[in-house]
This record gives structure tokens, sequence and C-alpha cells, in this order.
């Protein structure tokens, strides 16, 4: 088989999934951002984006620092070491698909 | 469609960097800095006589303070009033290296135009404020093309036709500074005033239980 092809199959699951994946291209652009700056980018629920966070910190991708501003609980959320090199790793895999794909023979429908 | 063939990744970086200025905070501040430099480049002609080095001194002193407490202002007015509203970011700074090689690389570009475009009848110094004028509105351009903004790109012509007038006067080079510094400052301010207003504007406070 294609190790090209096979590398689809190799793809971060964890940053593919599309929420996440939007999450962590919002936060590779900046050092840090906050809870509400990422709800209003991503158009997320607040549900989801705590979902979302959470799976990416268990996997040390993300690193989030809670504190209060005043009485409101402010949340901190910057990209780790880890999440930018997955990331970086995701994007390479992805292009290297795209180029195998764009290479691949087109089928004749009729 | 333009936005559909963009990198997403380049549009988010693009977009951030439009969010930080967004609220016209940051231009306000740096304006604000710009104009009190301005003015601190003034005291010795203000002040002349034996207190020159003193003042130089004091000058050099101030700008210090000022470009160091200019980010801690910064934070301080967006916690108040961004944070609240749309949520914080902070941008990823660039190098060490690159941040040491931009001053490096202004003050060079300077120096070459105003080498390059000395005649006999000025001397070198003359004409560095006009160089020092056209590198600041160069940069001003920059950004107006970084952010889209018609305001800014007009506030770049304003400083560059401000050192030409300075430079064209034959006012001293102190004071074709001041005016320059003072200049794009009070423009820098009025652009963040406006940014500012159409924000609040626009973002009324209705924080919600977390930011």
């Amino acid at each position: 088989m294609n190790d090209a092809v096979r590398s689809i199959g190799s793809v971060d699951r964890l940053i593919h999934e599309p929420g996440r994946l939007m999450l962590v291209a919002l936060l590779y652009a900046v050092e840090s951002a906050d809870f509400l700056y990422l709800l209003n980018e991503s158009g997320m629920t607040k549900g989801n984006l705590s979902s979302h966070l959470a799976k990416l910190e268990d996997a040390k991708y993300v690193e989030i620092v809670k504190g209060f501003r005043g009485k409101i609980p402010h949340t901190l959320v910057r990209l780790t070491k880890k999440g930018r090199g997955a990331f970086d790793r995701y994007r390479a895999q992805l292009k290297t698909i795209s180029a195998t794909l764009e290479s691949a023979p087109v089928s004749n429908s009729e | 469609m333009t936005a559909l063939r963009q990198d997403p990744l380049e549009q988010a970086t693009e977009r951030a960097q439009w969010y930080w200025v967004s609220d016209g905070i940051p231009l306000i501040v740096m304006g604000g800095f710009w104009i009190l430099w301005g003015g601190v480049l003034l005291l010795p002609i203000l002040f002349p006589g034996g207190l020159t080095r003193v003042m130089g001194i004091i000058v050099i002193l101030a700008m210090l303070a000022m470009a160091l407490s200019m980010k801690r202002l910064i934070h301080a007015w967006k916690e108040r009033v961004t944070v609240p509203r749309t949520g914080y970011i902070e941008l990823r700074q660039p190098s060490k290296a690159i941040r040491l090689i931009v001053p490096i690389l202004a003050a060079v570009i300077t120096f070459s135009i105003a080498l390059l475009l000395r005649f006999e009848y000025r001397s070198f110094r003359e004409w560095i404020p006009l160089g020092f004028g056209l590198v600041l509105a160069a940069g001003m351009l920059h950004a107006s093309w970084k952010m889209r903004s018609l305001r800014l790109a007009a506030l770049s012509t304003m400083v560059a036709a401000v050192a030409a007038v300075s430079f064209t006067l034959r006012l001293a080079e102190i004071l074709s500074f001041s005016l320059t510094m003072l200049g794009a400052g009070t423009g820098l301010v009025a652009d963040g005033l406006l940014r500012l207003q159409s924000y609040l504007h626009a973002h009324p406070n209705d924080a919600g239980d977390e930011q």
C-alpha cells in the first residue's frame, strides 16, 4: 500500500476533529486567548467549547489557567509546545495527503 | 471568494492582529506616548542654556520609562474595556533577534535616505529628520495595509508631509523630529479614539458569567 495513502490513517485524531481543529488554529495564531474570545471566534456553545478544551488539556496540547477578574471567572488558554508541534505535524501530513490525492488518477464515471 | 482561498491559519493570524487594535486602545496609548516624546524633545529648545546635558539625560530616561510602561498601560486598559466585552488575546511576540534587528534596520534606512538625498546646500544632519519621517510614514503605510485602514494610510501621508514641510522650512533637527512625532501621535490618538468609540458602540458591556 502507498505510504502516502497509509498516512491518512495516521493523522492526529484529537486535532482532526473540526471543533478542536478550529480551536487549535485560533490558538496557534496567538500567544494566549481567553474563553470569551474563543467562544466568540469559534461560534461554539460554552459546553462544547469547555468539552473540547478539556480534551486538548488532557492531551497536554493546551494549558488552561483559571482565575478571577474581580468576581468573574476568567479562563486563559495557551497552546503548549507539544500542541504547537502536534499541529505542525498535522498540517504537514495534510499537505502530503492533499498532494497524494491531487496526483491520483481521476476515474471516468461515464 | 478571497476569504475561502486564504489560508485559514493566515486568516486567523491577521484577524488576531486586527482584533488587538480593533478597540483603538493600543493606538491611543502609542499615539499618547509619541506626543509625550515629541513634547520631551522640545524641552532643550524651550529651556536652552547650561542644562543641556541634564536635559539630555532627562529626555532619555523619560523615553525609556514611557516605552517600558506602554505595554502595562495597554493591558490595564484592555482589562477594563475589552476583556469583559469580547475577550482577551495576547499576540505572539517576534523573536528577540527580530525585535533587535527592526530598530537597527529602521535607523540604517533613515541614515541611508539621508545619505542618498544629500545635496551640497544641506548638511547630512538636516536630512536625518526627513529620513526618520519617511521611515515612520512607511511603517504606518505598511500597518494600514495589514489592517486595511484608510485612516492610517492618510495618517502616514500626513507624517511624511510634516517631515517634508519641516525640512523645507529648514527647522532645527530636534524641532523637526518633535513635530513629526507630535503629528504622528496626534493622528494615532484621533484614529484610536474613533475606533474605541465604534468598538464601544458595537459591544455594549453585557459580560456573561465567564470570560
